[in-house]
């Protein structure tokens, strides 16, 4: 077991050694490109080791079957953001020439990987505030119209963490209270608190906070500005990891802590609202990049739905509870690879076509990027084999528990659905008179992040299908 | 512990500089009450160490060197480099003042209903800045501003923390200072950035973003 653990620090510590030997620009992309295949092998190793609860530095940091699989979802983003380099290093726009530029990315991926391992609520939350301090860097980067989206991104997730560590405090507080040693530890409250007024209302400040950092309604204002005026990179890393993790933080403290009917009916509420306004954003934006960014909302929005019905079903109808955690950690790993895939690919054809319009990218002629990025889309679509079309309808089985929950559900998939595909068909339409701007390859990295990632994916529902069990994270 | 109500002085004081913080047209200024705020919530952390709390000797230590030193100079910095004067805000002074003392009143009665005695009007000073924070983030038009109405959140968190969780390691009070200090530096680049190319820390002027098509 201790091997497991022992592998999931390497995977951290390989992020941080690839920050600091990515300060030199001659080592940046080699560092980092070596810090991710570390940390994906480490993972793997971690994931394939660990069977229940291992815990270091006085509790600090554990190692469960659910950590590592999310230490290998991290990874392997980090993986395709990595391989992604080369590209779009070499086109060097302005700003991403900035020295701290890779180096923030990695140690992004560096605090992200720690905040998967850490038992410590408020170094959970430290870890969740400094990833996106130094994202909101990365945004600004570029200057100009990205500058503004970066100080939105600022704000408002500035003021919906400072709701959420008010939350942790009151939890903390009623901790103490109940005589709880180490009340800071998750697994110090797990099962040791009581339902009350307090932990109602520390709840409600922690899901007001996070919601915001995930991009779910109504605090999703930042997320469509931000993912497209970021640069490429960075993109798939907001889209593939940061906002999915304000969920996974979610989802370890609702574990631990008492989680009342009336919070899942608001997470529930929340995020049908979200994957609603998600479908209704893709069908308004005629931009490639805001058009994944408003997907994101509608997949967040399906991952709280997926989260509210396992803590929902808690203690009424384990067996649903139980396929909704397994549909959220299924959903989380394939969106996050088909995300981070799918900005790295409009990257590349923002290069070649000089514009982000859909209206203006002859997608179909540029075969190379053109065609896995079409098969990307009708995975996040959940269209079959994707493994998000099993997530999907394991959400609607779970959500046939409540007749209005169901058709809310079926509703809302739909919406978002429809209004992909048909951005979809209008991206992927053959546009004559439409010409690359640009001939200068970069081809090459971003091919292998598509095809690798679109591998990855079909090897996940291959697997799912076939049997494969991870206990208490997936299996049927 | 049981807390002496001379506490209360420092505590007071501490959304009185915020109130004045919201009304000052100068930034540097604002940047200097701000420094001035800190200081009174190491006071207040140094006399509630002095009557049990002993680790809080260490966050008095912590807030002078990040919030009352750092953050002003880094504040500063952004001032001198960009604008000296803030825009004119949405809220006129005597309103700005009464709405600040309406979340102030607001802040102390939630803290007495929920805590009693000077640990209740601790907790009411903490939500107090929470709120004036908050209300400066949405009336005033300076990017400066709305980075100090942040500082008013970290400093009323960090005061919630003193009050109502005893015991923390010290781990996490070293996380959430060093995110204090990163958040001033992370929005001084940006707004230094905005400053480039707008030529204004105006928020109500940023308005490049619109959908494409």
């Amino acid at each position: 077991m201790y091997h497991a653990m022992y592998a999931s620090m390497l995977a951290v510590a390989s992020a941080i050694i690839a920050t600091i030997a990515s300060l030199s620009r001659r080592l940046a992309v080699a560092a980092s490109l070596a810090g991710a295949v570390v940390s994906t092998a480490s993972s793997l190793v971690a994931l394939l080791n660990t069977d229940g609860r291992v815990c270091m530095l006085l509790s600090e940091v554990c190692i469960t079957p659910l950590r590592a699989y999310n230490l290998l979802l991290v990874s392997l983003v980090y993986l395709l953001v990595a391989l992604s380099l080369p590209a779009f290093y070499r086109i060097s726009v302005e700003g991403e020439g900035r020295r701290l530029y890779i180096p923030a990315i990695n140690a992004t991926f560096a605090l992200l990987l720690l905040l998967v391992l850490s038992n410590n609520i408020f170094m959970m939350w430290v870890l969740l505030e400094l990833s996106t301090l130094l994202t909101v860097y990365l945004v600004a980067i570029r200057g100009g119209r990205a500058s503004e989206a970066a100080w939105k991104y600022l704000i408002i997730c500035g003021v919906g963490m400072a709701f959420s560590l008010y939350g942790l405090v009151l939890i903390y507080s009623v901790g103490v209270a109940e005589g709880i040693e180490a009340p800071w530890l998750l697994t110090s409250l797990e099962g040791r608190l009581k339902e009350s007024r307090l932990t109602l209302l520390a709840t409600l400040f922690i899901i007001a906070g996070f919601s915001v950092k995930a991009g779910l309604f109504p605090g999703y204002m930042w997320l469509p500005d931000a993912y497209a005026e970021a640069p490429h990179p960075v993109s798939a890393l907001l889209g593939g990891v940061l906002t999915y993790m304000p969920l996974y933080s979610l989802l370890l403290l609702l574990q631990a802590i008492p989680c009342h009917a009336l919070v899942s009916v608001i997470v529930a509420v929340l995020a049908i609202l979200s994957i609603l306004t998600g479908a209704a954003g893709m069908l308004a934006t005629r931009d490639a990049k805001r058009l994944y960014a408003y997907s994101s909302i509608e997949h967040m929005g399906i991952l709280a739905l997926l989260l509210a019905c396992y803590r929902g079903l808690q203690g009424l109808q384990e067996d649903l509870a139980g396929l909704a955690l397994v549909a959220f950690n299924l959903h989380a790993l394939a969106h996050a690879i088909a995300k981070a895939s799918v900005f790295i690919g409009v990257g590349g054809l923002e290069y070649i076509f000089r514009t982000r319009s859909i209206d203006e990218m002859d997608v179909s002629a540029e075969k190379w990027i053109g065609w896995p990025l079409f098969a990307h889309t009708l995975f996040l679509a959940g269209i079959p084999p994707s493994p998000l079309f099993i997530s999907e309808l394991l959400a609607i089985l779970v959500a046939a528990a409540d007749p209005l929950l169901l058709l809310a559900t079926l509703v809302s998939l739909f919406a978002g659905f429809a209004a992909l595909s048909l951005q979809a068909m209008r991206l992927y339409a053959v546009k004559r008179g439409v010409r690359a701007a640009c001939t200068r390859d970069i081809h090459a990295p971003i091919k292998t992040c598509l095809i690798l990632s679109i591998v990855v994916l079909l090897a996940i529902t291959v697997s799912f299908l076939s049997g494969v069990e991870l206990k208490g994270v997936w299996g049927w | 512990m049981t807390l002496p109500e001379y506490i209360a002085v420092p505590a007071i004081a501490m959304i009185v500089t915020a109130m004045l913080i919201s009304d000052e047209p100068r930034l540097d200024r604002a940047a200097k009450l701000y420094s001035l705020q800190s200081t009174l919530l190491a006071i207040v952390f140094v006399l509630m160490a002095l009557h049990g709390d002993v680790y809080l000797f260490a966050w008095a230590v912590s807030a002078i060197i990040t919030k009352t030193i750092l953050v002003p100079l880094i504040l500063l910095r952004l001032v001198k480099r960009t604008e000296r004067h803030e825009s004119r805000p949405i809220l006129g002074s005597t309103a700005t003042w009464l709405l600040s003392g309406v979340c102030a009143a607001a802040g102390i009665a939630l803290g007495l209903s929920s805590l009693r005695g000077v640990e209740g009007l601790l907790l009411g000073v903490s939500i107090s800045l929470f709120l004036i924070g908050l209300i400066q983030m949405t009336v005033r038009r300076s990017l400066v501003k709305q980075l100090l109405g942040f500082c008013h959140f970290e400093n009323g968190s960090h005061l919630t923390l003193a009050v109502m969780a005893p015991g923390l390691p010290e781990t996490v009070e070293i996380g959430i200072a060093t995110d204090a200090v990163l958040l001033i530096l992370v929005g001084s680049f940006v707004a230094h950035v905005i400053w480039r190319f707008y030529r204004t820390l105006d928020y109500t002027r940023l308005c490049m973003l619109r959908e494409e098509g």
